[in-house]
């Protein structure tokens, strides 16, 4: 800006400027092209199933030698005596355990890398900066994040359209909100209803304590799943736990009121204890701790931070999804 | 359809258990299903029709109106606002499925909320020439539509699917009524002449007759003599030398904007009786006002006016809109130099005093005014580069704020907006002697060809001295866009959508 002004007004001689491209103004964001896109997958999804199985065989081939000849020397030791090889199955037990615990902070970093957290930072502030026009190649990043899925993608192309070469930063921002993320956050919150009704209704139904956990752990990991996939996330099942993993840690930071008694009473009054029976009540429980995780898978996933007013409700989502659960035994019973 | 049949259920439960209680069933027929089957259609039926009947009573009771006035001195850019909004608008309701429209920052539109917009003209007014209008902007070679001159309207219906958990609750679909009035902003500058004598308003605008461009201006309406005997061709013939008077003051090369009365310059319909109109400025006469002469007769006259023309527009009109939307054209302002830009800012201080709503304002004093909310916008933004829009807006401030920097508008909302109603320009960032600038690319008017060129800067406050000396300030008029390739997606604007949204957005639960 400073530097413009001693630039004179006026028109400029034709053929006096070269244009930058994608700089700072890119009105129509860098998109795949629909046709290029959509063959894409296909190929891409063959490249990376042949990578995945030649890492997977090269890691089986590598881990059996090293699990067969760690084995064979210990089998060894217990021969040679008892008190050694106590010993080397402990220093086994040692490195395992580094190891695992080496992997699992590498794979941490890879994720953090991965993650959407930078681009939620960056998010933030471009979404506060209004008469501002330098976050143009940060939407190109956001869009081609958000194009991975179908429904993303075609969303991505109706912002591309709506967005003009004279909204600032702020204005690009929410647009993207408006056009992109809101289809896509109930999208993800119609994936955490069915995901609550379902373990709701397994953890109640189900006749042996151990099940119902299964029920629970399964469908809560494919929620997750399903979250991620809606904002383009293409997530693995590794880091899928990562991903359960942070949510974890946010979850103590987070606070988060327990609505659990609250939708209850809401729904049934005093008469919980003589309306449903305990079993009902645990899976509702389950349900309501199943949309609790989902919610913050749909916050981990988010590539932009809520604003205040378009959180999702944890109350509103477990009263949809537990609702007629919860009213029609209770208009059956009596 | 969700929502259409849930209260319907559940009022058709309520029936439905009334019907088959213990006592309900014994006492009507203890022991035929057939009959038990026969009430509960007949509950059935009623509780259908009960709710059909309770939704559209809801929805007969829910249709809300909005009279939003759009104005501006001439040349702000009324008639483009207009035309490109009602336009937008009715395509809005109309995109195809995946279709982006031209309006994202307008809630209804952006929520997909909105179902069908139906533009017709107003039963009390004049209709704004719309298609008219339209077919000119969207010809091959597309011009501005020629302003209008007097008060017209147009209204649009808004039938959306409410999106709150409330309204969805209530009804299906509902409907708001916006109906959009444009009138010459020339008409607010003669609400201080309301508490003004014919001889203290005489004297203000002699005075102001003999400061700055308008001292080089002749005419005969100043030799008249307050003293001479009135006759209707004196009159007629003062008033036709003082509207020509006015009519200059107007046009560049001096391009004024605090003409008074404004009435004369935008006098309204074709009928309107000029005769009120025979008055003009007239230095007091020395001793009493004889009756039979000139100063007598322009006296009633005045008073007249003011009876016949300035209350009647208050009181009956005015006091009709519950929103305005006030066009300054800033940028045209700056091109005429700095008299016609501090003229400018007299005459915005005048229209800003008719939304004073609180306590002292002379309006408030006189009239009830339903504005609650008045959006002040810079039209034209599409002449500066969008860097600038920022600027535009607080310039905007600045000029109809008091030295002080405060906005005499108690009572009402007020904000500050930068737009274009047809954008004519597209920003491109480039490199030019080796600096990176955010130039505009355009056809300039009446150069034919598409060209690039670097507007400047807008001050973010009011120019000084120096800025206007350093032919700092040359907007051009650019040619408005072919619109032939977007006709169904609408006409591309800057902000239109967010000044909407602002006026009437909050109605839309």
């Amino acid at each position: 800006m400073n530097g413009e002004t001693h630039i004179k007004p006026g028109i400029l001689p034709s053929g006096a400027t070269t244009p930058i491209p994608g700089v700072v103004i890119e009105p129509t964001p860098s998109l795949p092209v629909p046709v290029e896109a959509l063959s894409l997958p296909s190929a891409s999804r063959r490249a990376v199933r042949w990578g995945i199985a030649l890492g997977a065989s090269l890691g089986l081939l590598i881990s059996g030698v090293i699990v067969i000849d760690a084995a064979l020397w210990l089998a060894d030791l217990f021969d040679r005596s008892v008190w050694l090889g106590g010993v080397g199955a402990l220093l086994i037990g040692g490195v395992s355990v580094a190891l695992a615990g080496f992997i699992g902070g590498e794979y941490r970093n890879l994720m953090r890398l991965r993650s959407a957290q930078s681009i939620r930072e960056q998010g933030y502030h471009l979404s506060q900066a209004s008469n501002r026009f330098e976050g143009r190649g940060f939407m190109n990043d956001l869009v081609r994040l958000t194009a991975n899925s179908r429904t993303g993608r075609l969303l991505c192309e109706q912002y591309r359209d709506a967005i003009a070469d004279t909204h600032d930063d702020r204005e690009a921002m929410q647009l993207f909100e408006r056009i992109v993320l809101r289809p896509l956050d109930e999208a993800a919150q119609a994936a955490v209803r069915r995901a609550a009704r379902d373990t709701a209704i397994g953890a109640s139904v189900s006749p042996i304590a151990g099940i119902d956990a299964l029920i629970v752990l399964w469908r809560s990991l494919r929620m997750v799943r399903e979250v991620a996939e809606v904002y383009g996330l293409r997530p693995t099942r590794l880091s899928v736990l990562a991903l359960i993993r942070r949510m974890f840690l946010t979850a103590t930071f987070a606070v988060t009121a327990d609505v659990v008694g609250d939708v209850l009473g809401a729904h049934l009054g005093g008469r919980l204890a003589g309306l449903v029976s305990g079993k009902l009540a645990e899976g509702v429980f389950a349900g309501v701790r199943t949309a609790r995780l989902g919610l913050l898978a749909i916050e981990q996933c988010r590539p932009l931070p809520f604003t205040d007013d378009d959180r999702p409700n944890l109350r509103q989502l477990v009263s949809q999804s537990l609702g007629s659960l919860l009213q029609s035994p209770g208009q059956q019973a009596p | 359809m969700w929502s259409r049949q849930r209260p319907a259920r559940k009022l058709f439960n309520i029936l439905d258990d009334s019907s088959v209680s213990p006592t309900g069933v014994t006492l009507l027929s203890p022991s035929t299903d057939d009959f038990g089957q026969k009430v509960l259609t007949l509950a059935d039926r009623a509780a259908s029709s009960i709710a059909t009947g309770a939704r559209l009573l809801a929805e007969r009771a829910l249709r809300r109106k909005l009279r939003v006035a759009v104005t501006g001195l001439s040349r702000a850019g009324k008639t483009v606002f207009l035309t490109a909004l009602l336009h937008n608008l009715h395509l809005a309701a109309r995109l195809k499925e995946g279709q982006t429209g031209h309006l994202p920052f307008f809630d209804p539109v952006a929520k997909g909320g909105l179902e069908d917009v139906t533009l017709r003209p107003l039963a009390d007014l004049p209709a704004f020439p719309f298609l008219p209008n339209l077919d000119r902007l969207l010809e091959p070679s597309p011009e501005f539509p020629p302003s209008t001159t007097g008060l017209s309207g147009f209204g649009a219906a808004l039938r959306y699917r409410p999106q709150g958990l409330l309204g969805r609750q209530l009804v299906d679909t509902t409907t708001v009524d916006v109906e959009i009035i444009d009138y010459p902003g020339e008409w607010l500058l003669d609400l201080s002449m309301l508490e003004q004598s014919f001889e203290e308003w005489s004297t203000a605008m002699l005075l102001l007759s003999h400061t700055g461009p308008r001292a080089s201006l002749s005419g005969a309406w100043r030799e008249i003599s307050p003293d001479a005997p009135a006759s209707e061709d004196a009159l007629e013939a003062a008033r036709v030398s003082y509207t020509a008077y006015l009519h200059v003051c107007r046009q560049p090369p001096l391009s004024l904007s605090f003409l008074q009365p404004g009435r004369f310059l935008r006098p309204g319909d074709d009928g309107v009786d000029l005769s009120a109109f025979r008055f003009c400025p007239l230095s007091p006469a020395g001793g009493d006002v004889r009756t039979g002469t000139m100063a007598a007769a322009m006296r009633d006259r005045f008073e007249r006016y003011k009876r016949e023309f300035v209350r009647p527009f208050y009181e009956d009109v005015f006091s009709g809109f519950d929103r305005q939307l006030v066009l300054v054209d800033v940028v045209g302002a700056l091109n005429a130099g700095p008299q016609s830009f501090d003229d400018m800012r007299l005459a915005l201080n005048a229209v800003l005093r008719s939304f004073e709503r609180d306590g002292e304002g002379l309006l408030a004093r006189l009239f009830r005014s339903r504005t609650d909310k008045v959006l002040f916008a810079a039209t034209k933004a599409d002449h500066v580069t969008a860097n600038q829009f920022h600027n535009l807006r607080l310039l905007l401030r600045a000029m109809m704020a008091d030295d002080a920097g405060r906005l005499p508008v108690g009572g009402v909302e007020t904000e500050f907006a930068a737009l274009s109603a047809v954008k004519c320009t597209a920003n491109k960032r480039v490199l030019y002697q080796g600096q990176q600038i955010t130039v505009l690319e355009g056809t300039i008017k009446n150069h034919g060809a598409p060209e690039q060129l670097f507007p400047g800067e807008i001050p973010e406050h009011l120019p000084t001295p120096e800025d206007w000396t350093s032919e700092r300030f040359r907007f051009y008029d650019f040619q408005p866009p072919s619109l032939d390739r977007d006709r169904e997606r609408g006409i591309p604007h800057i902000h239109l959508d967010k000044a909407l949204q602002f006026l009437v957005g909050d109605l839309f639960w």
